[in-house]
């Protein structure tokens, strides 16, 4: 347990250096587009782990975005942990090997977050435009995040899986 | 598995518990800066370490592929390069002369430049755009090297944006092209105003709006803008850009036109912080007519509410 929760802190750390970091990195025509590496890993832990450690994940990467970000603390952190938990509930439904159902779920994510952050930040301000919002920021996100998505999503289930199976050899032995 | 039940009823109350914290914080970092500023400084200790690696080893790799060049690429490089500093060294020594007698002229007109008097503190940029709606960027200077919210940011070219939030060892800029960011400029020399509105669209193909340029206004194309002595947030006179493009709106009453910003923003490496515009009272230059001195006269009276200004919690104008 200690050494899952310690593995989850570290993807939550390298998922905000990767998202801090990639921008500079990527080809020129991508510039200032980043991936939301956050919500990958959240979703990613909440429909394998279940709602508890989603929703802990999502809150901490909430968290570390609303710190490193000028806005409200709070703000992030509240959305990721509710997309933690409600992700986290169809950990039952899901089986390992259906590789479709992590996209479907991300698309679904990624338009919550979309109208999350377009009515909080952008309606409220007088900005308007929601097509135009859609285009030039969520669209161009939502492309290279699910890109990255099929490679994270097959390492964290990895990564889980040698852990269950460890865990399952410990019970073993006590038992 | 028979915590199973218990575990879905805890994690029940988990999200009630997590759901109060964001609440309060979001109250409390609403209300109030100084609780904001304990929690990034908490939150930010773990991250700000491996931040300023990250970017260390992100310039480093990029350093690499720029130091594959020939030995004989380097020397005619050299070379060029010796020619070229003897030509300046021999403008430097002109500059020179004639920057004493500036000085000179300056005394003895009063006038200062405009922001020399400022006391500024350097930063560098840890991490740069963060949320594809969010332009912002960290530095590595926080409340501990006695940056405030509010405070203007620059660097050698212009101006670069607005301090939003600060922890103890680490600072969150908004910049100049982010959709919330609103500077009230001026034409340096005959203080006519307009405003620059920050638009990531715009930056994209390399341009910002500029509205509100009155039908009588002296602003015109080729003009560098500068922030402008009313702005209660911005210390004064930074250059912010160029104009172009100007045209008459369909009303007649007023023109816009587009800004081509002095600052790269998609390379900031360092930046100087204003920690104090009221140190020099900024006076822009001098006109002949009486518009001028009214206008110095309100300039002068202005700099200390900017500076309260400053203080406050950064938005848009």
């Amino acid at each position: 347990m200690i050494i899952r929760a310690l593995l989850t802190a570290l993807a939550v750390l390298l998922a905000y250096l990767g998202q801090a970091w990639l921008p500079g990195i990527l080809p020129a025509s991508l510039a200032g587009i980043c991936p939301n590496l956050m919500l990958i890993v959240t979703m990613t832990i909440a429909i394998l782990r279940g709602p508890k450690f989603g929703m802990l994940t999502g809150f901490f990467c909430g968290l570390l975005q609303d710190v490193t970000g000028g806005g409200l603390i709070g703000f992030f952190a509240l959305f990721y942990l509710y997309a933690g938990y409600l992700n986290g509930l169809l950990q039952e439904f899901i089986t390992e090997d259906m590789l479709l159902i992590p996209l479907v779920v991300f698309t679904a994510d990624e338009l919550v977050y979309g109208l999350y952050v377009f009515v909080f930040r952008f309606l409220l301000k007088g900005d308007r435009n929601l097509m135009s919002f859609a285009a030039t920021k969520l669209l161009p996100e939502f492309v290279v995040s699910v890109v990255l998505l099929v490679f994270i999503y097959g390492l964290i289930l990895r990564i889980d899986g040698w852990l269950t199976a460890r865990e399952r050899k410990k019970e073993v032995k006590f038992g | 598995m028979k915590k199973f039940g218990r575990i879905n009823l805890s994690a029940r109350a988990m999200l009630g518990l997590l759901t109060l914290v964001c609440a309060a914080s979001l109250i409390v970092s609403y209300f109030s800066s100084g609780a904001g500023v304990s929690i990034r400084t908490a939150v930010g200790a773990v991250v700000v370490p491996f931040q300023t690696g990250v970017n260390q080893v992100g310039r480093a790799l990029s350093g690499v592929s720029r130091e594959r060049r020939t030995v004989r690429e380097l020397t005619a490089e050299n070379v060029a390069l010796q020619a070229q500093i003897d030509a300046l060294q021999e403008r430097l020594d002109l500059v020179g002369t004639d920057l004493a007698e500036l000085d000179r002229l300056r005394k003895l007109t009063g006038i200062r430049d405009y922001y020399s008097g400022y006391e500024t503190v350097g930063a560098s940029v840890i991490s740069t755009g963060f949320a594809n709606f969010d332009y912002t960027v960290m530095i590595d200077k926080g409340e501990a090297d006695g940056i405030r919210t509010g405070q203007t940011v620059l660097n050698e070219d212009g101006l670069v944006g607005l301090v939003v939030s600060v922890a103890k060892n680490f600072a969150v800029v908004r910049t100049l092209i982010d959709h919330e960011t609103n500077v009230s400029a001026m034409r340096p020399d005959t203080l006519d105003t307009c405003i620059v509105e920050g638009d990531e669209n715009a930056y994209r193909q390399g341009y910002l709006p500029v509205t509100f340029i009155d039908n009588d206004s002296t602003i015109e194309n080729g003009i560098q803008l500068v922030t402008s002595h009313i702005s209660a947030r911005f210390a004064c006179g930074i250059p912010i850009g160029t104009v172009t493009d100007l045209r008459q709106n369909a009303d007649k009453l007023s023109y816009s036109a587009r800004l081509i910003p002095a600052v790269d923003f998609a390379h900031l490496k360092n930046v100087l912080v204003v920690l104090s515009a009221d140190g020099e009272p900024p006076i822009p230059i001098e006109r002949e007519t009486e518009a001028g001195s009214e206008a110095e006269t309100a300039a002068e009276t202005e700099t200390p509410s900017a500076a309260e200004g400053e203080a406050q919690e950064g938005g848009a104008e």
